[in-house]
Parts: structure tokens; C-alpha cells; sequence
């Protein structure tokens, strides 16, 4: 079903707040190639289609819509009628089904991590495929997070399953093991149910069939340990969002509005726990001053400020909310090579931001918004989750 | 999730809200369905333009008219306040706004004409100064400057209806237009938040200064789009007079309005800066109610919804932009606690038949009833949660639209209401007879 284009009274603020916009002319705003473009479509008139490429997908436009209409479900529903007519590229093949090519990247360690570090390899993935040379490129791990949770010690406790995500296994287990080890703090036992990647990658670059074969085997994975009384968190909000919005409104999966209750953002629900008195707030004190990115997908899933409110329970720790805006690397976005520079000015106002606050260290729950801004502001990146555990004295 | 005071609504009259109860040590937690409807407006502040909403003739001192309002609108917002709580919270806004770099200039005791992009006059009271060599009754010959490609603005179309005016002696400086050519913007869109992003910068600056110079006579004001900035437009502004040499003044363009968006941007990371947490985009809030108060809200319908809670609550929510009233076939209804809001039973009461009559469209003065504490309170008199006030365009009795009144409500009834939100916080829930010290100073 179509989202109801007729709501939008025109006032343009979501162009005002677009960060590619901003950044680049080739991006008409998500007013127009929203709701506007969409009267066109409708009537299959012709309207430049590549304006649907430049959209990062950040939601922003949406949230502060005074109509609340969906903006990005457009772009993306519009995309996919697009890209049913036409093959995407090779690199957009590549980048979609990352989950892949982390999959191999991680059995060919060090081998991969070599080659991608290789200036010269870099210059013809950027020559010949098109994907930026310039744009980090995660250092893979060999023992996977999966690997590594199986011989990871754990007490007796409640059951609770947790989707970790590509990222999680293939990149950083180490933030996998965080949030296992802060769970069971709290009396948790945390099990790892059967998970493909959620999917997003391949839907921001086209393959909705193939994301949704993946999206239904994990709703039916999920479901199964839903029905089994177990809930579900996931650390990255990317993944989360997918599984709680995506598979529902732009895949349309059956069953899928079951996540939506049962599966929660990993700060979300120990602030639940705290809400309801069974926190364990014995935090150690640590005397620092750390700045916080709110992720885009995280503001999108409409929870609040979880982790703020929830690092705030840590004596002596200083925490500063950064002023909004997206880093603009947007999963994989800002490795397309024509889209490098400008997902670099998206993210300037935040860089710009942390580089005036010297800030040492800053956290933020999203992975692609730690590469990104790790990468441009040379800051120490951080999970919640992980500073959770420092504070724990783990 | 405990706070002090929740503010609903990051319109003007939210962000004041929070302002005044963050000053009275509240801990504050903004929450929005969107970015409020400041970059909507002009970014000045207009308090009362027409009184009558039907009379020809602006009011020329919206303080000196404040009685004649009372007497003939007892409920409208300015006459629950007086006139002393309206003066104190403008002037903590003009306050705020100097010190954060944003300078307004006028007051609440005179009008100002200032021009429209399509050159007509509006009425308004506070204006940025970057405006204020723009006003409608200092003589003299403008040069108005428009930009090729900026489709929001026509400087032939504005200085050719100005002209007219002048001739009907309603405004005293004459106007003639130029439009500069090759503004290039690095191949961006030529609008004008990406022109106002480029006005930020000291080359593009001096870039367009050499172009106007030989345009410009001399003894010539000059008048620009409003797009001399968006982080700095301040410097920007005095910057662009010093390298030209004469008075230059901004003109308010349709949305999104670069000055409305100033104002937004300056107001939000203040509180920030303050700790107050400002949560936006969040569609579906439902309030817990128990015992006649609002014990919280939550975020959403989903299971285990985050809740937020405070010991008080302002609702300013806006009328139908905003989202605060909505309209089905036969009802008008208050969106987030199904406030009472009194309306004819009648829907063709509703409207009048002319777009844009110069009396208003009634619905624009639908609202919210409050008492004198700003209490949403029933057709009794009852107030219907203790622990909850009302503020902004969310109030009955004040249409905005015809009065040009929006920005002087909001930031009075806003300042105020957070003022008493913060007592009420203090106290715990008992409000009868809160005494609000702000009130009291002048």
C-alpha cells in the first residue's frame, strides 16, 4: 500500500533538515523527490529516477515532518518499482550482499585484511567497481563472535536471545561479548538464536527478494524463540530498525509485528530493567568526559535516549549529547564512489562539532557512525554497552 | 525517565516553556512529533497586528491595545496573562536572544511594518536585527536585490507592489529591483538554505559585495532575501554592510524560512547546552492518566514503550500545522489528552466561505479553554489534571492568522506556563493558588 502523499501541507522543513541536501545538487530534497516525484510516478509519468539513489536513507525527513508522513518508506517503495525495471550494478551487488563478502573476509584473515589494506587494491576496487578508496574499510576477525560466544563462560540465569548482527560477528565480537557480559551482570543467560544478516544492506541497494528470503528466515528463527517466552535485543540500531520497521512496512513479511513487541534495543531494555528496580547499579565511578552521537536509526526507532539515560547512572561520568546530524556514511552509501564526497559533507557538521569539542572518546550505538566518525575525527569510538561494562569493573 | 517538567511541542511556545522552567531549576525533557513549526515563520515576532482582526489599519502599540482586548475578549490568552507577565517573558526572550548572538530588535509597545517577499506590509513587533533597516516608515530609496534561480523571491515583482503602496501613502521608502546573475553555488541547488550556508562564508561574501557594488547608488539602502547567513547571520549581516558601506535589510521568504530556522536552531541547542534532552519525530505518544494527573507518557503503543515521567506537563502542541487540533466530519478534538475544545455543533460555522477573509477563519481560534493559571480547564471552570498547563497556539480564543499574534502568545503564554510547570514541580501536585515569582517582576 502506498503511505498517503496527500498529507504533506508542502512546508519543506524536511529539506531544511535534509543532510544530502545540504551536501549536493544532485539530491532535488525528499520533498520533491518524495511526495512530489510520487504524484508523477503515480501516473507513470517520467521523473528522474536517479534522484531516489541519492536519498541516504537516514529517516530524518520523516522525523521531523510536522504531518508525519513517511517520507523514506517513499523513496524506498519508489525504488523498488525502479529497480524491478533495471540490473544493479556489480559494486552495488558487492556492497548489498556485504554480509558475504564479511563472511569471507573473516575466514581469509589475515590474508583479506592484508589485501584490504593494500593501497593498490583499494585504487582498483575504486577504478574498477566504483567503491571509494577513501572510505574505512573494517579490519575483519577471524574467531567470529559466534566462535567466540560458544567457549564464552555464563551463569545460570534468565533466558534471553540476542541478534548481534554482521558487524557484531565478523568485525567487532568484542562489543557481542560486552553485551553478553553486561546481561549477565543482571541475571541474564544469553543464547544466540539462528540469524541471517537483517537484511538492509541489500534493501538500500535494491535485492528486496533476497532481503526478503533473509527477513523471513529470521522472523521465523525469532518468532520461534519469542513463542518460547524469550525476548529478543540486538545492539545495533541499523538491524534493529529492520527487524521491527523494515520487514514489516517495506517487505511486507507475515508475522513480522510480532518483533515489533518483543524485540528490544539493548539500552532500551536496561533502562526497562531499571524502570522496574532490577538494574544492578553497582557501577565502579569513572571519572570521564565522553561525548554521545544519538545514530539516525536508533532516533528513528522512536525509543528515546536510552543510552543517555542510562550512562547517567554512572557516578562521576560526564556525558554530552553532540548536536544532531547524521555522519552520513549510511551503511553503504558512503563507499559508492560518486557519493564519497558528499557523505563526507553530510557528516562535516558532526565531525566539525567533535573536533571543537576535543573530545577523546565518543560513543554511539550504531557501527557505520562509529567507522565514520572515528575515521574522520581520529576520536576513540565506543558501544553504550561497552562503557556499561568498563563501568561494571569487567 | 524522571523529570521535573515534560514540555509537548518544540514550537516557540514549547522551547519558552522550557526555558523559563530550566531557569527555576526544573530538570526539562522536550518531546515532539516534529520539528515544531518555527521554520514556518517568519522568525519575527508579532504580537498584535489587527485589532479588530477586521480593521484596515494595523495597531500601532499592541501594549496599548491590550485593554481594549480584555474588555472585548476576556479569554483570549494575552487577557489571562496582564500585561506585566507579557512584557517580563518578551523581554527574557530579547534577553536570550542578544546573548546567544541573535539579536531582536523593537518592543512590545510599538508596531512595525516590515516587507513581504510578495511586497505587501505585515505588521509585526520583535524583529531580527538584520531586519530592522528594512521597516516600512523610514524613508528613503531601497535597492531590493534578488537572485537568479532563487524561485521563493522576485525582486521585480516585490519592489513594483511596494511602489504601489508608497503611491497609496501607506509606506514611506520607494523601492527599485535588480537580480544578480552567476551566483554559483558549487553546483548545489540555488535555495535559500544552501545560499544562506554559502552567506556564511567570508568569500562568497566578498563574491557577491563586488557584484552589487556598481548597482548600488549612492544614498540607495539595500534590501536582500532572507538568506545572509544561517549559523552567523548577525556577522554575516554587519559584515556585508561594512564591505558595501550602507544599510542592508533581510526580507522573510516562504518556508522554510532561513530566519524561522535561526531562531529554532539558536533556541534548541541553548536548552541543550542546559541539559535539557529534546526528543523529536515521536508520532505516537499516549499519556498514562491516573487520579486526575498525567503520570506520564509514553512513546509509543508497542509493548514496553519507553515512559517518560515528570511532575508536570505543558502541552504546546500547536492548532492543525502543528498537530495539536485535528478535525474529523463532525468534531474537533484535542490530539494528545482529549482536551475539551468548544466548537459550534454546526460544521458550517466552522469556516467562512472566503480563503482569506481579513475577520479570519473561525477554527483558527478554536483551542483549548485554560483558567487564569493556565490550567486546561472545562466549560465549569474545572481544571481537568492538575498537573498540567497549556500554552501557545494549542489556546482558544486567539486567531493568530488574522491578528498576527502567533509569536507574542507563544513566547508569553510559553515562558509563563513553564514558570508555573516548575512551581508545580517543586510543590508536588497541589496548584491552587501557586504563586509564580517571575510573574510579579517586571
Amino acid at each position: 500500500m502506498k503511505p498517503n502523499i496527500d498529507q504533506c501541507i508542502k512546508c519543506s522543513i524536511c529539506n531544511a533538515y535534509c543532510p544530502v541536501l545540504k551536501a549536493t545538487g544532485l539530491f532535488p530534497g525528499p520533498k520533491l523527490a518524495g511526495p512530489d516525484a510520487e504524484r508523477f510516478r503515480l501516473q507513470r509519468k517520467s521523473i528522474p529516477l536517479e534522484w531516489l539513489e541519492y536519498c541516504d536513507y537516514c529517516k530524518v525527513c520523516e522525523r521531523v515532518c510536522p504531518q508525519n508522513v513517511p517520507i523514506p518508506d517513499l523513496h524506498i517503495k519508489s525504488r523498488l518499482a525502479w529497480k524491478k525495471t533495471r540490473r544493479p550494478p556489480f559494486r552495488d551487488w558487492l556492497l548489498g550482499h556485504a554480509y558475504l563478502l564479511q563472511k569471507l573476509g573473516s575466514w581469509t584473515t589475515p590474508i583479506s585484511n592484508w589485501v584490504f589494506g593494500w593501497g593498490f587494491f583499494r585504487w582498483l576496487l575504486d577504478r574498477g567497481l566504483g567503491i571509494a578508496r577513501g572510505t574505512p574499510m573494517p579490519a575483519y576477525r577471524r574467531r567470529t563472535f559466534a566462535q567466540r560466544f560458544k567457549s564464552h563462560p555464563q551463569k545460570k540465569g534468565d533466558p534471553i536471545a540476542y541478534f548481534h548482527g554482521c558487524y557484531t560477528n565478523y568485525i567487532d565480537p568484542g562489543l557481542g561479548l560486552a553485551v553478553v557480559e553486561v546481561l549477565g551482570k543482571n541475571g541474564f543467560r544469553v543464547n544466540l538464536p539462528r540469524q541471517e544478516c537483517c537484511g538492509l544492506p541489500l534493501i538500500s541497494n535494491g535485492f528486496f527478494e533476497l532481503a526478503s528470503r533473509l527477513g523471513e528466515k529470521n522472523v521465523k528463527s525469532l518468532r520461534k524463540t519469542i513463542e518460547e517466552g524469550t525476548e529478543v535485543v540486538f545492539s545495533s540500531p541499523s538491524c534493529g530498525m529492520t527487524l521491527k520497521e523494515e520487514y514489516e512496512t517495506i517487505l511486507n513479511l507475515p508475522g513480522a509485528s510480532l518483533l515489533k513487541d518483543y524485540v528490544f534495543e539493548i539500552c532500551q531494555f536496561l533502562l526497562q530493567l531499571h524502570e522496574e528496580g532490577k538494574l544492578d547499579t553497582r557501577f565502579q565511578e569513572l571519572q570521564e568526559t565522553f561525548y554521545y552521537h544519538v545514530p539516525c536509526h536508533l532516533r528513528a526507532l522512536k525509543i528515546g535516549m536510552p543510552a543517555l539515560e542510562l550512562l547517567s547512572l554512572i557516578p562521576r561520568l560526564k556525558v554530552i549529547e553532540l548536536p544532531e546530524g547524521c555522519c552520513g556514511l549510511a551503511g553503504s552509501y558512503g563507499y559508492k564512489q560518486e557519493k564519497y564526497a558528499i557523505a563526507q559533507e553530510v557528516g562535516e557538521d558532526l565531525f566539525r562539532a567533535i573536533r571543537a569539542s576535543k573530545a577523546r572518546t565518543v560513543i554511539s550505538d550504531c557501527e557505520a557512525c562509529r567507522m565514520q566518525i572515528g575515521y574522520h575525527t581520529g576520536v576513540k569510538t565506543l558501544h553504550t554497552v561497552q562503557v556499561l561494562r568498563q563501568a561494571y569493573g569487567a | 525517565m524522571n523529570y521535573d517538567v515534560i514540555v509537548i511541542g518544540a514550537g516557540l511556545a514549547g522551547l519558552m516553556a522550557a526555558e523559563a522552567a530550566q531557569e527555576k531549576g526544573s530538570r526539562v525533557l522536550i518531546l515532539a512529533k516534529g520539528m515544531g513549526s518555527l521554520p514556518l515563520t517568519s522568525g519575527c515576532i508579532d504580537a498584535l497586528g489587527y485589532f479588530p482582526e477586521s480593521s484596515a489599519a494595523p495597531v500601532s502599540s499592541p501594549l496599548e491595545t491590550l485593554g481594549e482586548l480584555k474588555r472585548v475578549n476576556p479569554s483570549h490568552p494575552y487577557s489571562r496573562l496582564g500585561k506585566e507577565s507579557i512584557l517580563s517573558a518578551l523581554a527574557r526572550f530579547q534577553d536570550l536572544t542578544l546573548s546567544n548572538g541573535l539579536p531582536y530588535a523593537g518592543g512590545f509597545d510599538a508596531s512595525v511594518l516590515i516587507p513581504t517577499a510578495l511586497g505587501t506590509y505585515h505588521p509585526t513587533c520583535l524583529v531580527p536585527e538584520t531586519m530592522k533597516n528594512g521597516v516600512l516608515s523610514l524613508p528613503g530609496r531601497v535597492l531590493l536585490l534578488g537572485f537568479e534561480g532563487l524561485k521563493d523571491f522576485s525582486a521585480c515583482l516585490a519592489s513594483e507592489n511596494l511602489n504601489l503602496w508608497r503611491a497609496r501613502g501607506k509606506i514611506a521608502p520607494s523601492f527599485r529591483a535588480e537580480t544578480l546573475t552567476r551566483v554559483k553555488l558549487e553546483g548545489k541547488a540555488l535555495n535559500s538554505l544552501n545560499l544562506a550556508r554559502a552567506f556564511d562564508g567570508e568569500e562568497f561574501r566578498e563574491q557577491v559585495a563586488r557584484q552589487v557594488q556598481p548597482l548600488l547608488k549612492s544614498g540607495e539602502k539595500l534590501g536582500l532575501p532572507a538568506v545572509l547567513g544561517y549559523s552567523s547571520s548577525q556577522s554575516a549581516w554587519a559584515d556585508l554592510q561594512k564591505r558595501l558601506g550602507t544599510d542592508i535589510f533581510e526580507v522573510p521568504l516562504p518556508p522554510p524560512s532561513i530566519p524561522g530556522l535561526r531562531l529554532y536552531n539558536l533556541m534548541r541547542a541553548g536548552l541543550q547546552e542546559k541539559g535539557v534532552r529534546v526528543i523529536i519525530g515521536l508520532s505516537a505518544l499516549k499519556p498514562i492518566l491516573e487520579k486526575g494527573e498525567i503520570q506520564g507518557i509514553a512513546l509509543g503503543e508497542a509493548r514496553k514503550s519507553p515512559v517518560y515521567r515528570a511532575s508536570a506537563y505543558v502541552l504546546a502542541t500547536g492548532k492543525f500545522v502543528g498537530g495539536g487540533l485535528d478535525a474529523q466530519r463532525n468534531r474537533i478534538f484535542e490530539t494528545l489528552f482529549d482536551l475539551p475544545v468548544e466548537y459550534p455543533q454546526n460544521r458550517k460555522e466552522w469556516f467562512t466561505k472566503q480563503l482569506l477573509t481579513s475577520i479570519g477563519q473561525p477554527f483558527n481560534s478554536f483551542g483549548v479553554e485554560v483558567n487564569e493559571n493556565l490550567q486546561p480547564a472545562d466549560s465549569g471552570g474545572k481544571v481537568i489534571y492538575q498537573n498540567l498547563y497549556a500554552a501557545g497556539g494549542i489556546l482558544a480564543h486567539a486567531d493568530s492568522m488574522a491578528e498576527k499574534s502567533g509569536g507574542g502568545v507563544a513566547i508569553a503564554t510559553g515562558y509563563v506556563a513553564g514558570q508555573f510547570a516548575a512551581a508545580c514541580a517543586r510543590k508536588g501536585f497541589t496548584t491552587e493558588g501557586t504563586e509564580v515569582e517571575g510573574n510579579q517582576k517586571t
